[in-house]
């Protein structure tokens, strides 16, 4: 049984492999055209983890920071 | 298998980015700044204006500024993360989607995108056809006002700036967008300040800080307006930002275009509301004499909009049927938006925008953000994206677990949120739970609770109702990689 999460590619090349491996008739667009775009995702240009959840994080501390402000001003 | 590159991927071509297939990392034109003036050309609206009259008398201004600025940091966090599947892989919106609500799943979205699109183009239009009368009015002083359908100032204005130069840009090309941002939108913001040097130059900071708040409203509802208002652009990332060349690009593009503009403009819209009574931006433009630069903003905010809305929908029609035209897409998907340029008020049709974003899209894309950064860690198998019954495909082409727990966010959304609603069933619904809306607002909760709801129970439901299913081929080349 699987752990539910769908495959996912990590080596180069893994992506056109995939395509390779889906029967023709299974496809919703030109197998072929889709070869010709298909490529491994870069990591230059990435944005890391660790920074999103950073910036969700501040986010969201921001907010309730200024929540507990409007309160305590008594506005 | 032919694989000579398509041109709807070659930068190019004329069909650049009229197809569905992914734009490869070398295809993709748009950096940083030209992504930052994509997304800020996004919310250069007179309805980001009125968002911030909406609860200035509220709050007062100082109320005003600090609710439109943290609501608007966070609410444009949520949209510029999702938009990051796209940026990575080059996919549309729905396309990566699939990955999340199944094959036929993802058309939810599609459904949500093109339903939601006749509201905010029939919003976008009318503000259009005002402006237009306003202007005849202060030219000719006669003529034909009325605002109802036929041949009139209204009509033309309305369809000119929210139809017809929308469909020509995209006939033509997505990229004609990039091209008209790169320098409406700069200029669009000096204007923005001109406003609010006007503003200031007739009302001091004093005179506005001396308006006591109403309370009104509180000041949960004003962060979850300015959140659900920014949150509306979930449906559009995807789109767009398959053409930044980096996820950088797409991410800091988006959040700061998105941002920068909706504080402005809402404290702009905040801060007149507050020195002529009125949130309605057509009428405290007329009374402040700012005719011209609001008028500029309004023509050219409605079609930057207008064509960023349509291509949106052209795409998502085009993933759910991709031998569809691209162009007889964009033809046809404008017309059904022009009844909607006559419906209702500009404030009754605000509050039912941010009602149905913040109930149906804000547990939809909290779930993608579940499965995208916490269950896959950012890694799609992008081949399995375009197939059927794959690993994707699920029940039937839908994931019912997913499913299952954006109910439940609809559900919750409307239990904390139902009673600032326009609606009388939800207004009742959501009676109950007004104390903790108080507390925690609704569309960001119910975000988070749904990303991670997801995560814990979500996809599991999803797969062992899948598990039942017979015949499910197993994709063995790209398996070694599961997590």
């Amino acid at each position: 049984m699987s752990n539910g999460r769908a495959p996912h590619p990590t080596e180069p090349g893994a992506q056109l492999d995939a395509l390779h491996a889906i029967p023709a008739a299974d496809m919703l667009v030109d197998p072929g055209k889709l070869a010709a775009v298909l490529e491994e995702p870069s990591p230059a240009g990435a944005v890391s983890m660790m920074a999103l959840l950073g910036w969700t994080l501040a986010s969201v501390i921001v907010t309730v920071g200024a929540a507990i402000w409007w309160i305590a001003a008594g506005y | 298998m032919d694989t000579a590159t398509p041109e709807s991927v070659q930068p190019r071509s004329a069909r650049y980015g009229q197809d569905v297939l992914p734009l490869p990392a070398r295809d993709r034109y748009a950096g940083t700044l030209l992504m930052f003036w994509l997304w800020a050309g996004g919310n250069v609206l007179l309805t980001t204006f009125l968002l911030g009259g909406y609860y200035a008398s509220a709050l007062g201004v100082v109320g005003m500024i600090v609710a439109t600025c943290v609501g608007s940091l966070l609410g444009c966090l949520w949209p510029s993360l999702t938009g990051l599947r796209s940026a990575r892989y080059g996919v549309d919106e729905y396309v990566g989607m699939r990955s999340t609500f199944g094959t036929y799943g993802s058309y939810i979205g599609v459904v949500l995108l093109v339903a939601i699109n006749f509201g905010w183009i029939g919003i976008l239009a009318q503000i259009a056809g005002n402006s237009g009368i306003s202007a005849v009015k202060e030219i000719t002083k006669t003529g034909d006002f009325s605002t109802a359908f036929g041949a009139n100032w209204f009509t033309l204005f309305a369809l000119i700036c929210g139809i017809v130069i929308p469909v020509v840009m995209l006939y033509i090309s997505p990229k004609t967008v990039f091209r008209l941002v790169k320098w409406a939108v700069p200029l669009l913001i000096v204007f923005a300040f001109v406003l609010l040097g006007k503003l200031l130059g007739s009302y001091s900071w004093a005179r506005l800080a001396a308006v006591k708040p109403n309370h009104s409203v509180t000041f949960a509802y004003a962060i979850e307006a300015a959140v659900a208002y920014n949150i509306s652009w979930f449906p559009y990332m995807g789109s767009w930002n398959r053409f930044a060349k980096t996820q950088k690009a797409a991410f800091w593009g988006a959040w700061g275009g998105l941002t920068v503009i909706s504080i402005l403009f809402a404290v702009i819209g905040g801060m007149a509301a507050l020195a002529f009574n009125s949130a309605d931006p057509s009428a405290w433009a007329t009374k402040a004499g700012l005719g011209i630069p609001a008028i500029f903003i309004i023509v050219f905010s409605t079609i930057i909009n207008c064509a960023m809305l349509f291509y949106a929908s052209v795409m998502a029609l085009k993933v759910a049927i991709p031998k569809l035209s691209y162009h007889l897409v964009v033809l046809l998907v404008a017309i059904p938006s022009i009844p909607f340029l006559y419906q209702g008020t500009l404030s009754a049709k605000f509050n039912d925008i941010l009602t149905v974003v913040g109930a149906l899209e804000a547990p939809y894309w909290g779930i993608a953000l579940g499965d995208y950064f916490l269950l896959r860690r950012e890694r799609l198998s992008v081949p399995d994206l375009y197939r059927r019954r794959g690993p994707y495909w699920f029940t039937g082409g839908f994931n019912l677990g997913a499913i299952a727990i954006w109910i439940g966010g609809v559900v919750l959304w409307l239990w904390l949120a139902g009673s600032t609603s326009l609606i009388s069933w939800a207004q009742a619904f959501g009676s109950s739970g007004v104390s903790v809306y108080n507390v925690i607002t609704a569309s960001s909760p119910v975000i988070l609770l749904c990303a991670i709801a997801y995560y814990l129970f979500g996809h599991r439901l999803g797969w062992a109702l899948r598990s039942r299913q017979p015949a499910v081929p197993a994709v063995t080349a790209a398996q070694p990689g599961r997590p």
